[in-house]
């Protein structure tokens, strides 16, 4: 019996609630602040935008408690924003404009590509593919796959950017808020996607430079549990995918 | 790493397949058979718990303690679960030393503190070999219920005690209980979408994927042995097999799209599952290596969901060709499509039970939750199951018919919890701290789980 007690204590030590990373996410945000008071956004905004990405994802990381996931996130992002704050202070002495940034993943996938001038917000949901800013996201009503008229100018945009850059392969991603049935949000999400691509096409966009997968409900960018969170999760997101 | 199983010894667990044991040899003794006479009706709107007393197993030769405490500890646990039972508490006991056989212990010990049913067990070894002998006894009118008797090995008791566990309840309501079935789910624990299977209890929980990609919808083969999933460990929603007699993982689909919700046939020798690689979602029939046998629905809609009648000839799926999602049927062979659900815009995770005369579901309820309904398959007599307790969702029956599990935020995180197929005795299954949800029940497994 007595060896029941301790085999079972030290399963509870070994799976032990990992913490999470709030120091490093703090330093990161602090990195941040002093980076933007150096004037990064305007000498490195490249940088700084990336850096702020990182940041947002290593808290919506800790908030999913994906902490190993979070603290990485937010080291990066202290990182790039100690980046961001060094080349501001060393331009401004020098009264030039912004640098790009090497040795960021990000950034070689798109030079990789030939793709220049393009801010980085961060991976894609399972670290496939990049996300950039000028791919925005588009937002769905509840159980609906249908374009809002909304959706449909961001798809404009969108469709600007692909068709100046032919070569980039773009796979949607479709999305659902956590209410209802798994395997119908799985569905739900992949009309999502289908609906954007198909959209696309008819404005140009070459149907083989795409392609569409579903999340379901399983991605969420906001983890709470309201319509706030649930109408920010209800999406189509555009990844660059070099695979 | 060593892990316990329930009767406390040590066996190996990580790294090395586990053993198989072979399937347990039980001796039938004595008489093995129940009255005819039903003591509790399960089929009844509301149950009344029957009042039993369970006595600590009088110890033979051999014996020990810890599996004593072991048979005592399952047989109460499982009898108060089903909510069948209200198990007495050994401290209103009268009796100190009464014996096993009728006219060897007073009645009056029992009826005295209100007891109806009496279960008396006698452990002991002999030759190496565990000897049971079970008693089941009506004490009010002095009869015996069930004598039997089994044996085994030692590493058999687990499936001795869930084989005498199914005994006592089949002598009160002349129905198998589930002692020995497992639950599939799938959990966050590691922070990754990944299936797990455990007993009724919570006891003997085994992760069986590691891919650390997205894991979903794990659904058992009629005979316990299969598991058919979603993984998204090949960068897409594909249909894989799992052998949890061997622990072997095949591709069953991975067409381009979406391979989900996959269900079997009642018999296991095909699949209906709903894939996209033609364009919308439409539902597909299967063989188990997952060549396609017929499409079944054609539309631009969503179709998923399928879940086939317990004879195999109609099928039960999802579909918005009506606007949003709700409940059809169709013949297995995709002709006469009919519309079930017109209450409330939104109804999904249809599940056809066992006994063919209900099929639960979750729908949005005009609160703004989810709550869990049973209809009948032509559409009648809609009955709600849940209400103001949270988002209810993922119902799925019991392989007897008798229960259904499912999914509920009313603690907080998602967690299964599992009411009698009529809505009573909701109770959660297992007390976690990490998220819990896309549950399957298993017929009972009586083969030691192999992971790879």
């Amino acid at each position: 019996m007595k060896k029941l007690v301790i085999v079972a204590l030290s399963l509870v030590v070994l799976s032990g609630c990992p913490r999470p990373p709030l120091k490093d996410i703090a330093d990161a945000r602090a990195a941040l602040e002093s980076a933007r008071r150096a004037g990064a956004q305007t000498y490195a905004p490249r940088e700084y935008s990336s850096a702020e990405g990182y940041v947002r994802m290593a808290q919506s990381d800790s908030d999913n408690r994906q902490y190993d996931k979070a603290r990485v996130n937010a080291l990066t992002g202290k990182k790039l924003a100690d980046i961001a704050r060094q080349i501001a202070l060393e331009d401004k002495g020098k009264g030039t404009g912004g640098n790009s940034g090497e040795g960021i993943t990000g950034t070689s996938v798109l030079s990789n590509i030939g793709i220049t001038g393009t801010s980085i917000i961060g991976e894609g949901s399972l670290g496939e593919g990049v996300v950039i800013k000028q791919l925005k996201m588009i937002h769905f009503a509840f159980a609906d796959y249908s374009l809002s008229d909304e959706a449909q100018s961001i798809l404009m945009e969108n469709a600007q950017w692909m068709k100046a850059h032919p070569d980039v392969k773009v796979q949607i991603e479709g999305h659902c808020d956590e209410r209802g049935s798994q395997e119908y949000n799985l569905a739900l999400g992949e009309k999502r996607a289908t609906s954007a691509r198909d959209y696309l096409v008819q404005l140009g966009v070459r149907r083989g430079t795409m392609s569409v997968i579903s999340y379901g409900k399983e991605k969420p960018l906001d983890p709470a549990h309201n319509e706030k969170a649930w109408a920010e999760n209800r999406r189509d997101e555009f990844v660059i995918v070099t695979r | 790493m060593k892990k316990r199983d329930p009767i406390g010894r040590l066996s190996p667990m990580s790294g090395t397949n586990l053993v198989v044991v072979a399937a347990v040899a039980i001796s039938l003794a004595l008489t093995g058979r129940a009255y005819a006479r039903t003591y509790i009706d399960i089929d009844a709107p509301t149950i009344k718990r029957m009042p039993i007393a369970v006595t600590m197993p009088i110890a033979g030769p051999g014996s020990n303690l810890e599996d004593a405490m072991f048979l005592y500890r399952t047989m109460t646990a499982a009898l108060d679960a089903s909510g069948y039972f209200s198990v007495l508490n050994p401290a209103m006991f009268i009796e100190k030393q009464g014996g096993l056989l009728l006219g060897q212990f007073n009645l009056s010990d029992w009826t005295d503190i209100g007891a109806e049913g009496l279960v008396k067990m006698g452990y002991g070894v002999q030759g190496g070999m565990v000897v049971v002998k079970l008693y089941t006894y009506d004490v009010v009118q002095g009869k015996t219920l069930l004598s039997k008797q089994y044996s085994g090995g030692v590493s058999d008791l687990r499936y001795m005690a869930n084989s005498m566990v199914n005994d006592v309840i089949y002598a009160f309501t002349g129905h198998a209980g589930l002692a020995g079935s497992k639950i599939a789910f799938v959990s966050k624990k590691t922070g990754t979408e990944e299936i797990y299977a455990m007993d009724l209890d919570g006891s003997n929980m085994v992760q069986l994927t590691y891919n650390k990609t997205i894991n979903l919808t794990p659904v058992w083969s009629p005979d316990g042995t299969r598991l058919l999933f979603t993984s998204y460990m090949q960068r897409n929603p594909d249909l894989y097999m799992l052998d949890l007699r061997d622990g072997r993982t095949t591709t069953v689909s991975r067409r381009k799209g979406l391979n989900i919700s996959p269900s079997f046939s009642p018999d296991g020798s095909e699949i209906a599952v709903s894939l996209s690689f033609r364009g919308s979602p439409e539902i597909y029939l299967l063989d188990l290596q997952g060549r396609i046998l017929k499409q079944l629905t054609n539309t631009s809609d969503i179709n998923v969901s399928p879940s086939f009648s317990p004879d195999g000839g109609k099928i039960a799926f999802v579909s918005n060709r009506a606007g949003g999602p709700q409940i059809y049927t169709m013949n297995a062979d995709g002709s006469d499509v009919q519309r079930i659900t017109f209450n409330g815009r939104y109804n999904a995770s249809c599940n056809w039970s066992p006994s063919g005369n209900r099929i639960v579901f979750s729908g949005l309820s005009d609160d703004g939750t989810f709550d869990i309904y049973t209809v009948a398959p032509d559409g009648s007599g809609l009955v709600r199951l849940t209400q103001n307790q949270g988002d209810n969702t993922s119902p799925r029956w019991s392989p007897d018919g008798y229960y259904i599990i499912f999914v509920s935020t009313r603690d907080g995180d998602q967690q299964l919890y599992v009411m009698n197929a009529n809505g009573s005795n909701q109770h959660r299954l297992v007390s976690t701290k990490y998220d819990m949800s896309s549950p399957s029940w298993s017929s009972r497994i009586n083969f030691k789980i192999t992971i790879r």
